[in-house]
This record gives C-alpha cells, sequence and structure tokens, in this order.
C-alpha cells in the first residue's frame, strides 16, 4: 500500500548518520567530564573526615598527657596510633622559662610546653597532612 | 484510499527506527549519569552526616565530662552510657512565692540574682499543694527578676503558687536508644520515706535512713545524635570515648580521650 519516493527523499535536509554519531560521541564526552567531578567532591569530604579523626587523636593525646603528672610528662616518639593505621602521633616536650616571654629553655624552671603533632596521608597526592596541638603545664 | 498515500513525504520505516536507536542511546547515557549523581549525592550525605553526628556527640560528652564532679557509671569495664553529676552550672538556691508570672515567664523575689542569664539552664520547681510543675529556665533578666522557660506553663501560677530553683545535683547520662544517643538531665529526691523533701535534690547513691534510694526525676531527655550504632566508655580519671556511627554503606569509628579536671 505504502510506496517510497526516492526523487522527492534525494532533495531532503535533514541531519545525516555520521552527524549524529560525531554529535552523541561529543555528549558522552561532555558527560564523562561532569561525573568525574563526582568523585572529586568525595574526596573533599574524606579530606575533612580524615582532619576530624586526627583532631580527636590529638586532643586525646593532650587529655593524656594532662592527667599526668609533671615529672611524668616527657617526649614520646613519632608512632602509629593503635586502631587508626593512617595516623602517627608525637609528642614534643620542652622547657619554657616563664620570665622570658615563654621562650624555650634547656633548663627546668618549672613550666613545660607539650607539642602534640597527627600526620596522616593527604587524600589528594602522596603528600602528608599533619595538625599541631599547644599547651603549657606548670609545677603544682 | 490508495492514492492518497502515494504522496507522501514522510520518515520511512528504518528512520524510525535508528532515530529511536539513537535517541535511547542519548536517553540511556543521561539516564546513568542522573543514576551515578544520585549515588554520589547519597554517599556524600551519608559520609557528611555520620561525620556530623559524631563530631558533635563526641565533642558534647567530652566537655561535660571535663567538668564533670563525680562519674556514676562504672567504668572499670566498658560501658555503653555514663551518667555523672553536672558541673557545668552554678550551685543556686532559690525559693519563694511567684511574684508574678506570664504563659511562659516568672518573676522570681528581689533578692535573685541580677546578673542576665544567671539561672540559664537550670530548672525551676513551680508547687502548690499537691501540683508540681518543672521547666527549664532559657532565659533570664537580672533587672526585671523575669525567667523565661523552654515551654508554657500548664497552669499561669498566680502570687499562691511557690517556685524553687536548686541546681546543686543535676545529674546527666548519655545513653544509646537505638541508633540515637540520648542526653538525660535527672535528679534524684525522696518523695516518701524519713528523708522526704518534694523541694531537694540529693546525691546520686544517698540511702535514708531505712536504706531506701531516692527516687528518680527526669527533669530533660533529648535525642542529640542519631545514627550511632556503638558506644564504649571506660576509665577512671581519664576517659576514653569510642563511637561508631553508620548511615547506609558508610561506618565511621571516632574515638578521643577526656580528663575529668575535677574527678
Amino acid at each position: 500500500m505504502l510506496r517510497l519516493d526516492n526523487k522527492k527523499r534525494e532533495k531532503q535536509v535533514g541531519i545525516s548518520l555520521i552527524e549524529v554519531v560525531v554529535a552523541v560521541f561529543i555528549l558522552m564526552m561532555g558527560i564523562t567530564a561532569v561525573l568525574s567531578i563526582f568523585p572529586l567532591g568525595l574526596k573533599v569530604g574524606k579530606t575533612s573526615e580524615r582532619a576530624t579523626i586526627a583532631s580527636f587523636l590529638g586532643q586525646e593525646k593532650m587529655e593524656e598527657y594532662l592527667s599526668k603528672q609533671y615529672d611524668e610528662i616527657t617526649d614520646e616518639s613519632r608512632v602509629v596510633v593503635s586502631d587508626y593505621s593512617l595516623f602517627e602521633r608525637e609528642v614534643g616536650v620542652s622547657y619554657v622559662d616563664p620570665n622570658d616571654s615563654l621562650a624555650e629553655t634547656g633548663s627546668d624552671l618549672g613550666i613545660k610546653k607539650i607539642r602534640v603533632f597527627v600526620y596522616w596521608p593527604a587524600v589528594f597526592a602522596g603528600s602528608e597532612k599533619s595538625l599541631e596541638i599547644v599547651t603549657l603545664i606548670a609545677e603544682r | 484510499m490508495v492514492n492518497k498515500f502515494t504522496n507522501q513525504k514522510g520518515i520511512t520505516l528504518v528512520e524510525i527506527i535508528i532515530a529511536v536507536a539513537i535517541s535511547s542511546l542519548v536517553i540511556l547515557i543521561v539516564y546513568s549519569m542522573f543514576l551515578t549523581g544520585k549515588e554520589a549525592y547519597q554517599k556524600g550525605e551519608a559520609n557528611a552526616e555520620v561525620l556530623q553526628n559524631g563530631r558533635v556527640s563526641l565533642e558534647r560528652m567530652t566537655r561535660e565530662i571535663r567538668q564533670a564532679q563525680d562519674v556514676v557509671t562504672d567504668l572499670t569495664s566498658p560501658a555503653d552510657q555514663i551518667e555523672f553529676h553536672d558541673g557545668h552550672l552554678t550551685f543556686a538556691t532559690e525559693e519563694d512565692l511567684v511574684q508574678g508570672a506570664g504563659a511562659s515567664t516568672i518573676t522570681f523575689n528581689a533578692t535573685a540574682s541580677a546578673q542576665d542569664d544567671y539561672y540559664e539552664n537550670m530548672f525551676v520547681r513551680l508547687y502548690k499543694g499537691g501540683y508540681e510543675e518543672f521547666k527549664k529556665i532559657i532565659d533570664y533578666d537580672g533587672s526585671t527578676k523575669i525567667a523565661t522557660v523552654d515551654s508554657d506553663w500548664a497552669i499561669i501560677p498566680d502570687g499562691t503558687y511557690n517556685y524553687k530553683i536548686d541546681s546543686a545535683y543535676y545529674y546527666i547520662r548519655y545513653y544509646l536508644d537505638g541508633n540515637n544517643l540520648r542526653r538525660q538531665i535527672k535528679a534524684y529526691r525522696f518523695i516518701s520515706g524519713p528523708s522526704e523533701d518534694l523541694n531537694a535534690f540529693v546525691p546520686q547513691g544517698v540511702v535514708d535512713e531505712d536504706g531506701d534510694d531516692p527516687d528518680l526525676l527526669e527533669l530533660e531527655n533529648r535525642v542529640i545524635a542519631e545514627y550511632i550504632t556503638n558506644i564504649e566508655i571506660l576509665g577512671d580519671d581519664l576517659i576514653s570515648i569510642a563511637l561508631e556511627i553508620q548511615k547506609n554503606q558508610k561506618i565511621l569509628d571516632l574515638s578521643t580521650k577526656v580528663w575529668g579536671r575535677n574527678l
């Protein structure tokens, strides 16, 4: 019943298959670019998660030190935190001079400076992030 | 009938099939992008939610335990809850007839503190005969002696009602209710027996002459965080708190320690 009229079709103005294929290809490239942003967003979230964990681990160590007797406050070398394999902690203890703007000194004048460091690998690239909490403690 | 179709300018079946194939390919790609976007959003939301809830609970608990007067819960082995004597509020005792009141306000007597917000976060007991009501003070004006409470009075009190504030023995308890972390404010008093006194809060653990424990009064109970699947509290003066927070597939472990300055 239906007859094709080829002469009419030759003059048709439209989009060729190749054009469509090219268009779809370009569209796909654009979409891939947009999609690649999502994991990036998740990684940024991960960065703040690690910073939060590190901040709690730093506070944890500081509270531990504050609960100690003055004499027991000594350096602690850099070690991996148990249960948190990505994080490492270090404590540096030095004497400060109360009469010299709290400048570091070699002798014990009754005040110690406690510095807690937390280190962890950055989510992006291979760099390392760190955090430092400092406080002073006087002999009682 | 047949002639009408012969001059038709239109689209062939093959063209339609190709068009449908290409457009469905495009739709499929767009849909998969939508799905990926949705998943990324849900994952990001779960991550943020888990982190936020964990951070808030841990910050809040450590802040309050640091000031605690005394820890009631036995923490020699890991506990899933902690109750302690609150050390944040000033110790205030106020007692008199109500000087005036509104729907959610009460006026204290002239000797009440002149300092603004002095009674904030304390609980006021309103009573007359066998009737009593506890409300939390959320605002206080030192010059007018007017305190605002957190909700409307059941009965707006007149000058025949008494009020009493006693902030010496508030106990705070953190515990898990399903996956919700709850913060409960409790007080103890003897509502019967030889030491009966509805107006005085007593320390947890005391007993009256008959050896009976005081009665528990719940002053407040609120959910302060969700998605907490596990909590472990351990330690004597140096108290360690570990939380496990989970939403969907995301699990986060957070832990810290706090040294109670008054313990």
